[in-house]
C-alpha cells in the first residue's frame, strides 16, 4: 500500500521569470497571458524572446509533475527515484512515519464524530477508492455517507441508517413522499445479511397486495428468497432502473428504492414503524442479536469484536438461511 | 502476563484462580480460507478440558478467532454457562503495524477476560461505554472502555457471586 499523504500534482511555472514563479494549476488559468494566446503581450515574454511560437500557449510555460507529502504542515518534496528501501514514503513504510500518524489520529477523530471505526476511516480514503467497490470494502461503506453528507446518516456499529426513513422490523425502510405514497428499499443490515444481490423480480404495477403476501424476489447468486409486504396497499410503481441494472443496489441500498406503494392505511403502518432514536436503538439491537447464537452443543454463546462478514457467500447455507429468517420479512 | 491476568480475575470475581497447563488447538478449528479459527470449535476443546471442581473458565489463545458471521472475534462466552475463549491476537499492538507494548496488551488482555467471564455469569451487553461489559468491537472501544463493572453491572454480578 502506498501512503495516503503520497501527493502527485502538476505544477506550472514560468521559466522566463527569472526565479521559478509558481502558476497556480487552476481554471481561471486558461483566461491568463500564459495559455490564451497573449502571452507577447507579457513583459517576461518580451525580455527573453525574440519571436512567439505558433501555439497559444506561451513557450515559456513549463508543466511538471512533482510529488509531494500532504501530511507535512509545509509542502514537502519527495524524489522520483527512491532506492533507499527505508525511505518513509515508500511502499508500507508510511506507517512507521510521524506525519502520518499525526493525521492518522485526526482522522480517527472525524471518525469517532460519524460514529463509525477509526480502523477503517483512513485519512483520504476516498481518494484511493474505485466506484463499485462497496461491497468489498474495508470501509464498509463510510465512503457513501461521507460522500453524501447531504443525508443524515447515522451509523450503528458498521451499518448506515438514514434518519428521516421509516424502518420495518424486517430491514425495510420507507420514506414517505408528499403525496403519501411510501417508497420501500432494503437498508443497509438487510443488504448486508443477503450479499451481493444478482437479480431482483418486482411486482406487476397497480398489482394490490395484502400484508403478508409475497412481494418480491431477490436472488444473490444461486441462492434466492421471496420477501413479503409488511403493508396492504397498492403498487403504485415499481424501480426501473433496479430491474435494468442491479449492481445499484449493492452500492446504495437508501439510493435505490424497490417500491412504491399507495398503502391502505397509511397511519397505521407508520405506527408500527421505528423512526428517529426509536429506529437507531431498535438497530442497535438486532445488530448486538447478531452476536449472540445458539449451538446445540455449548448453548447459547455470545461473540464479541469484529464487524459482520463482508461478502455472506463464505457463510454456509443453513448458517445464511438462519440469518435471512431471523432478520428478513420472508 | 498470565499472572496479571490471574490477579484481575482474582480481585474482580473475589475468588482463587488458577493458571492451568496449556492444551493444543484444535486442528478442525482452521478455516484455510479465513485463515482464522472457529472459536465455537476452541471453546469446545477447552469445555472438555475443564476440571469438575471449575467454576469458570477462560481459555487464553494467540490464534485469530472468527465466528462465521462476524469478521473476527476478541472472545466468546457461553452465556450464563462456563467457559470462554479469548483471543490475544488483536488485542497485540504488533497486529496494528504499533511497536509491542506489554503493558497495554495486559491491560486489554484483562478487560476481554473480565468481559466474557461477566457473560458467563449471565450479564449481557451494557450501553455505558465506560463499562466492561460494553460491547467492543474495534480495539479502539477496548481502549475506550474501563477494566471494571458499572453500577448496574456491578450490583447483578455481586448477586452472582
Ligand atoms: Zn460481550
Ligand atoms: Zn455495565
Amino acid at each position: 500500500m502506498k501512503c495516503p499523504y503520497f501527493e502527485e500534482e502538476i505544477v506550472r511555472f514560468c521559466e522566463a521569470y527569472p526565479i521559478r514563479k509558481e502558476i497556480p494549476y487552476d481554471s481561471n488559468i486558461s483566461n491568463s497571458l500564459c495559455l490564451d494566446g497573449n502571452y507577447t503581450k507579457c513583459s517576461e515574454f518580451q525580455k527573453v524572446a525574440r519571436r512567439a511560437s505558433d501555439s497559444k500557449k506561451c513557450p515559456f510555460l513549463k508543466e511538471v509533475v512533482m510529488r509531494y507529502c500532504s501530511a507535512y504542515p509545509v509542502k514537502k518534496g519527495i524524489p522520483f527515484d527512491i532506492s533507499d528501501n527505508d525511505y518513509l514514503c515508500k511502499g508500507d513504510n508510511f506507517v512507521k512515519c510521524d506525519e502520518y500518524q499525526k493525521k492518522f489520529k485526526e482522522g480517527e477523530g472525524k471518525m469517532e464524530k460519524l460514529h463509525g471505526d477509526a480502523k477503517y476511516f483512513q485519512p483520504n480514503f476516498w481518494k484511493v477508492c474505485r466506484p463499485r467497490l462497496c461491497p468489498n470494502c474495508p470501509y464498509e461503506g463510510m465512503c457513501v455517507a461521507a460522500s453524501k453528507m447531504a443525508r443524515d446518516v447515522e451509523f450503528i456499529d458498521g451499518f448506515m441508517l438514514i434518519n428521516g426513513f421509516y424502518y420495518y422490523d424486517k430491514h425495510l425502510w420507507f420514506d414517505l413522499g408528499r403525496d403519501d405514497t411510501l417508497r420501500m428499499g432494503l437498508d443497509d443490515f438487510g443488504k448486508k445479511i443477503l450479499g451481493e444481490i444478482t437479480g431482483i423480480e418486482l411486482p406487476e404495477k397497480s398489482k394490490s397486495v395484502d400484508a403478508g403476501e409475497v412481494l418480491l424476489r431477490i436472488i444473490c447468486g444461486d441462492r434466492d428468497l421471496k420477501l413479503r409486504s409488511p403493508i396492504a396497499g397498492e403498487v403504485k410503481r415499481t424501480n426501473s432502473k433496479l430491474e435494468k441494472d442491479i449492481s445499484l443496489i449493492n452500492e446504495d441500498p437508501y439510493e435505490q428504492w424497490m417500491i412504491r406503494f399507495a398503502p391502505a392505511d397509511l397511519e397505521e403502518n407508520l405506527k408500527g414503524f421505528y423512526y428517529g432514536e426509536e429506529a437507531q436503538k431498535w438497530l442497535e439491537r438486532d445488530v448486538d442479536r447478531l452476536r449472540y447464537r445458539v449451538e446445540s452443543e455449548v448453548g447459547v454463546t455470545v461473540a464479541d469484536g469484529g464487524a459482520f462478514v463482508q461478502t455472506v457467500d463464505k457463510i454456509d447455507e443453513s448458517e445464511w438461511e438462519n440469518l435471512v429468517k431471523e432478520f428478513l420479512p420472508v | 502476563m498470565l499472572e496479571y491476568s490471574q490477579d484481575k480475575i482474582e480481585e474482580t470475581f473475589f475468588c482463587t484462580a488458577k493458571i492451568m497447563d496449556s492444551i493444543e488447538v484444535p486442528k478442525t478449528a482452521l478455516n484455510a480460507e479465513r485463515k482464522q479459527y472457529l472459536s465455537t470449535s476452541i471453546l469446545k476443546a477447552v469445555i472438555r478440558h475443564t476440571p469438575d471442581d471449575t467454576e469458570k473458565i477462560v481459555g487464553i489463545t494467540s490464534v485469530d478467532l472468527f465466528v462465521p458471521v462476524l469478521t473476527f472475534i476478541f472472545g466468546q462466552a457461553q452465556l450464563d454457562g462456563k467457559a470462554a475463549v479469548v483471543s490475544i491476537h488483536r488485542l497485540d499492538q504488533k497486529f496494528y503495524g504499533l511497536p509491542e507494548d506489554v503493558d497495554l496488551l495486559g491491560l486489554r488482555l484483562g478487560k476481554e477476560i473480565v468481559h466474557e467471564l461477566g457473560h458467563t455469569y449471565g450479564l449481557v451487553h451494557c450501553v455505558d461505554g465506560n463499562c466492561v461489559m460494553h460491547f467492543s468491537n474495534s480495539i479502539m472501544q477496548v481502549d475506550i472502555k474501563e477494566d471494571k463493572f458499572c453500577e448496574t453491572c456491578t450490583r447483578e454480578i455481586t448477586e452472582k457471586l
